[in-house]
């Protein structure tokens, strides 16, 4: 693999990572809640695929949709029944319970499916590729980055010219002013979370068809999730897009030179992007000013 | 003495000293009673850190692994006694720890609690590519270097001292000066900064602090298995149980760590042939206390009766 193919791919798996961090920052952005087990949803949504193919005649988009409609279904239910109560200035309890959750969730899953490595056969599109110029380059991996695009052009069309995304928007800004317009804050709160759970759910489920997972994956993609916030910046769907992509080539670059450095190279760029930032952090993750 | 007995210091000492005697004098577990010991430690130093200056860390399984892996490679490069390596495994704590301050100085709320997770996560993968330090199969320490005669006991008196010494520092700590920031800080940051009280120098000796204790531990801790390897150094299972001892027990105070160590150890017993039961168990009870009984147990306590066995509230006469 050259390194122009390697940049490629780190550009395709990018676009998954921003979607990771999109669940996360919509989340945090909206309700100020960190969801810490927004990893182990994204490794949920993976097992929740692998079963329904075995188990069931579907075909591969029915199940992604499924997936997400659970998804949507589960961080709804998360949030109306257990977040929607820790809401206020102190993150700490909303991340306990979330940091429990996850425990649950992660040894569940070893429980169900024990800790061997899975992934999922999609059949023959898996081995498809096509010639560029003297790279090759696999169809699953530029679908899948058509899929992660279209899902972000989708998002940022819901918050720009639906009632429901702009009600996402005016509770991120203030959630007083948005109860005097007569929207039931919590319901909006609902919503937020199983959308932020349905995209990280896709974008898992997608990634679970290019790469292995275990129960513990869930760690990794959390940390993925984060950096891209961070390196993206809260406020903005283009900021998580491009986090994702430079997120996707560290990676990719990194386990060419390494091969056994699984994603160290993403916490030192991580990393250094945080120290250039370092002085104006501040301005930088205030939700909303460009 | 009837002004020590008023201070309320009598109750405190006496419960320690005869706990201390009770562990020494006993015929009980002394590799289990050490565990306990080392892990009421590291709880205590987190408290001290999350419960008090609202820093909540995901990331000290970082200082566990770090001080491990101090000690192994000060005893087998240097052949200092395993129990002075001990010091050497809190000073690096200390440098790394200010080493990590600096890059998470900025970082507040939940940009801290994952930020420093992340930077756990990379000495993991770092010690995990380091030939020097054995990368992932580990290293061994020089059996050179113990007395296995007497190595038994030298660990569990070691992991008793770290926890006497932490639960007295912490108490005598929250009764000065110091402690009255820290208190005010845990009630309000903001307030407390407007009263002109230091709030990034508190937080700051109070990460510094918690983290040499987490270092001293996880020597003490990995010195007693006489091997260390990056995966299970740098678990962030060392992180989940020293959090869950501190939700259930209690956050910010002392009397809460010892309440949620007594409960974490009884289950974990109870437990023992469950297998990943318990670890469920666990998750599941982390997840519950903050939605019914946000004070933990400890505070439960507390506000019902107004007790308090390790007096560090400032009550007008």
């Amino acid at each position: 693999m050259s390194y122009v193919e390697a940049i490629l791919n780190g550009l395709m798996v990018g676009g998954l990572y921003g979607l990771f961090g999109l669940g996360l920052a919509l989340a945090f952005g909206i309700m100020r809640i960190v969801n810490i087990a927004h990893g182990e949803f994204v490794v949920l949504a993976a097992y929740l695929g692998v079963t329904l193919l075995a188990v069931t005649p579907l075909p591969l988009p029915v199940v992604v949709v499924v997936v997400a409609a659970a998804a949507f279904a589960l961080g709804w239910a998360l949030q109306a029944t257990m977040l929607n109560r820790l809401l206020g200035p102190n993150p700490v309890p909303a991340m306990v319970v979330t940091m429990g959750l996850s425990i649950v969730l992660r040894n569940v899953l070893v429980e169900l499916y024990g800790a061997d490595i899975q992934s999922i056969d999609i059949g023959p599109l898996q081995n498809m590729g096509i010639g560029f110029a003297g790279l090759s380059i696999g169809l699953l991996p530029i679908l899948i980055f058509i899929i992660s695009v279209i899902l972000f052009i989708g998002v940022n069309l819901l918050l720009t010219r639906t009632t429901i995304g702009r009600a996402f928007r005016a509770a991120a800004d203030d959630h007083e002013i948005l109860e005097t317009l007569g929207f039931n804050r919590r319901r909006i709160y609902n919503a937020a979370l199983g959308l932020a759970v349905a995209l990280s759910a896709v974008a898992g489920l997608l990634l679970a068809m290019r790469s292995s997972f275990t129960p513990f994956s869930g760690v990794e993609r959390l940390l993925i999730a984060f950096e891209v916030v961070i390196i993206g910046g809260l406020g903005s769907l283009r900021g998580c897009f491009l986090g994702g992509l430079f997120l996707g080539v560290v990676q990719v670059l990194g386990l060419k030179l390494y091969p056994n450095a699984g994603p160290l190279f993403g916490h030192l760029a991580f990393f250094i992007v945080l120290l250039v930032r370092q002085s104006n952090l501040g301005l930088f993750l205030a939700w909303g000013r460009k | 003495m009837s002004t020590f007995l008023r201070s309320g210091l009598a109750l405190p000492a006496l419960g320690l000293a005869v706990v201390a005697a009770a562990l020494i004098l006993l015929p009980i577990d002394r590799r289990l009673a050490m565990e306990v010991l080392l892990v009421l430690a590291m709880a205590q130093g987190w408290n001290l850190l999350c419960g008090y200056t609202g820093l909540l860390s995901f990331g000290h399984h970082a200082f566990v692994g770090l001080g491990a892996y101090v000690l192994f490679m000060t005893v087998n490069t240097t052949g200092l006694s395993p129990a002075w390596s001990i010091l050497a495994a809190a000073l690096v704590a200390l440098v790394v720890g200010l080493g990590m301050w600096a890059l998470l100085r900025k970082l507040r709320g939940p940009y801290f609690s994952i930020g420093i997770w992340v930077l756990a996560d990379s000495l993991r993968l770092l010690f995990a590519q380091w030939e020097w330090v054995g990368s992932s199969r580990g290293i061994v320490l020089n059996p050179m270097s113990i007395d296995a005669s007497t190595f038994a006991d030298t660990v569990f008196y070691l992991a008793l001292g770290l926890a006497l010494v932490t639960v007295l520092g912490v108490f005598a700590l929250l009764r000065s000066r110091t402690g009255l920031a820290l208190m005010a800080i845990r009630d309000n940051e903001a307030g407390a900064a407007s009263v002109g009280i230091a709030v990034a120098r508190n937080q700051l000796a109070a990460f510094l602090i918690s983290a040499v204790v987490c270092a001293a531990a996880g020597a003490i801790y990995y010195l007693s298995v006489l091997y260390v390897d990056p995966s299970g150094a740098f678990d962030i299972d060392w992180q989940i149980r020293v959090l869950f001892i501190v939700i259930v027990g209690g956050l910010g105070s002392i009397e809460g760590p010892i309440i949620g160590i007594v409960i974490y150890f009884g289950l974990r017993e109870l437990f023992r042939d469950a297998g990943d039961l318990f670890l469920i168990f666990q998750g599941l009870t982390a997840f519950l206390v903050p939605l019914i009984m946000p004070g933990g147990i400890w505070g439960l306590i507390q506000s019902r009766t107004g007790w308090q066995l390790f007096p560090t509230r400032r009550i007008a006469q």
